[in-house]
């Protein structure tokens, strides 16, 4: 047999015949014994060898022609050799079975089956009654252990509950030049000293009417406009006793830290204190440690007395130490300022006029 | 896959649809030792067309051969391989 005829019968095993190769080959096969035995004796072959690559061990030159191939497997899975293909989903199936174990192991999850010692549940039994106790801090018990926060919640509960403020006394508008005195109690601020302006010691507030000089005279009061509705002499009603300063020294000067801004601004000890409104000096006092320095708040005060006070610009947000803040400044009784809301001007010094 | 010694296997193609074969254990052993003493050259043809199923195509790109050459040496290939086994 001839070289092409050779080449034709193997590539007819592998398909690679055109029809009109193939017809060719069919026909002269059939007039040609030595050729239809040829084609049947490369076909056994072929078989014999595809059922020999299962228990060989390719050509040791393959490994490196392979590598390629093996690369770009999963465009072309089906050309694999079949026990690579084997190999991998093996690999696959021992490593997806590892993870899953692993995670099982470490996550577990509450299983569905019943234990062997559980009774079957009765079908009207299917409903799952739950028993809600009382939080920890509802009912303070002696008894039950308590956390740290339920101890503090505790001890809040059993604090005894604050006075109920005194009913307010509702008055009548009052007509032109009435004046209306009322009693009051005293403040329960230790800082502060109410002084009756009639001098008999009881404590009471002049209530003025709205159309009053002096009130319309507060009301027009505003930030720009610091006028002085008084000008009584400070120093005849001092605001603070030596006890209400050290009470407020002693609250302040404790756990209070500079702030930043405050860097460079010298500390004053014993440092004097003056509230200035329009130029005249209506409150004096003294405090431990203040910085030293000038600042405006807007105060309102009633009955002489300075119950807001906030920082408007400049200093009083750095003024926060010893004393000092505007808010340690609130109860602070100022001399014969109308009630309203003032400009007024904080001075720490180390040496007060 | 074993049968009272014989392996039944598929053949890789050609042919549309598959196509079994019976080879006794007897051919198989003497196509090993044919294979083994054929040419490196020769049984890496033969063992990239019928033991890996790859084409004719994919046999020249992967040896980096001409196609036509792959025929040839695959048709050399079976031919002394089917002498060695005596068939």
């Amino acid at each position: 047999m001839d070289e092409t005829l050779r080449e034709l019968v193997s590539r007819s095993l592998d398909g690679d015949l055109d029809d009109v190769e193939s017809a060719r080959l069919e026909e002269r096969a059939k007039t040609d014994a030595e050729l239809a035995k040829e084609i049947d004796a490369a076909r056994h072959l072929r078989g014999a060898v595809a059922a020999l690559s299962a228990r060989m061990e390719p050509p040791a030159s393959l490994d490196k022609v392979m590598e390629p191939l093996r690369q770009s497997a999963p465009a072309t899975p089906q050309r694999v050799r079949s026990s690579f293909r084997w190999l991998g989903a093996a690999a696959a199936l021992v490593l997806g079975v590892t993870v899953a174990v692993e995670v099982a192991r470490r996550n577990p999850e509450p299983t569905l089956t019943r234990p062997p010692h559980a009774r079957p549940r009765p079908a009207e039994d299917r409903r799952e009654v739950f028993e809600l106790s009382p939080l920890p801090t509802a009912r303070p018990e002696k008894n039950r252990p308590l956390g740290a926060a339920d101890h503090l919640l505790e001890e809040e509960l059993l604090q005894p509950a604050a006075p109920e403020p005194p009913p307010l006394e509702v008055m009548g508008p009052l007509s032109t030049d009435e004046t209306q005195a009322v009693a009051i109690e005293a403040p329960r601020s230790t800082r502060t000293k109410r002084v009756s302006p009639k001098g008999d010691g009881a404590e009471t507030k002049v209530l003025e009417p709205l159309d009053s000089p002096t009130v319309r005279e507060g009301f027009a009061q505003t930030e720009a406009s610091a006028a002085v509705t008084s000008s009584a002499s400070p120093k005849t009603n001092l605001a603070r006793t030596d006890e209400d300063r050290q009470t407020t020294a002693g609250e302040t000067s404790t756990g209070k830290t500079e702030r930043p801004e405050n860097a460079g601004r010298r500390q004053v000890m014993e440092a004097g204190i003056v509230i200035r409104i329009g130029g005249a000096d209506v409150w004096t006092g003294r405090s431990v440690t203040c910085q030293e320095g000038t600042w405006l708040v807007r105060i309102e005060v009633r009955d002489n007395t300075v119950v807001m006070m906030e920082p408007i610009k400049g200093d009083a947000e750095s003024v926060d130490d010893g004393g000092c803040r505007p808010d340690d400044l609130i109860g602070s009784i100022l001399a014969g300022v109308s009630d309203g809301i003032h400009i007024a001007e904080i001075v720490v010094s180390s040496d007060p006029k | 896959m074993e049968d009272n010694g014989d392996f039944v296997v598929r053949a890789p193609d050609p042919a549309p649809g598959p196509e079994r074969q019976v080879v006794s254990s007897d051919l198989l052993d003497r196509v090993t030792a044919a294979m083994e003493e054929l040419p490196e050259h020769y049984r890496v043809v033969v063992w990239l067309r019928d033991g890996e199923d790859l084409s004719y195509a994919e046999i020249a790109d992967v040896l980096d051969l001409p196609i036509g050459t792959v025929r040839s040496r695959l048709a050399r290939a079976r031919s002394a391989l089917k002498k060695a086994v005596g068939l």
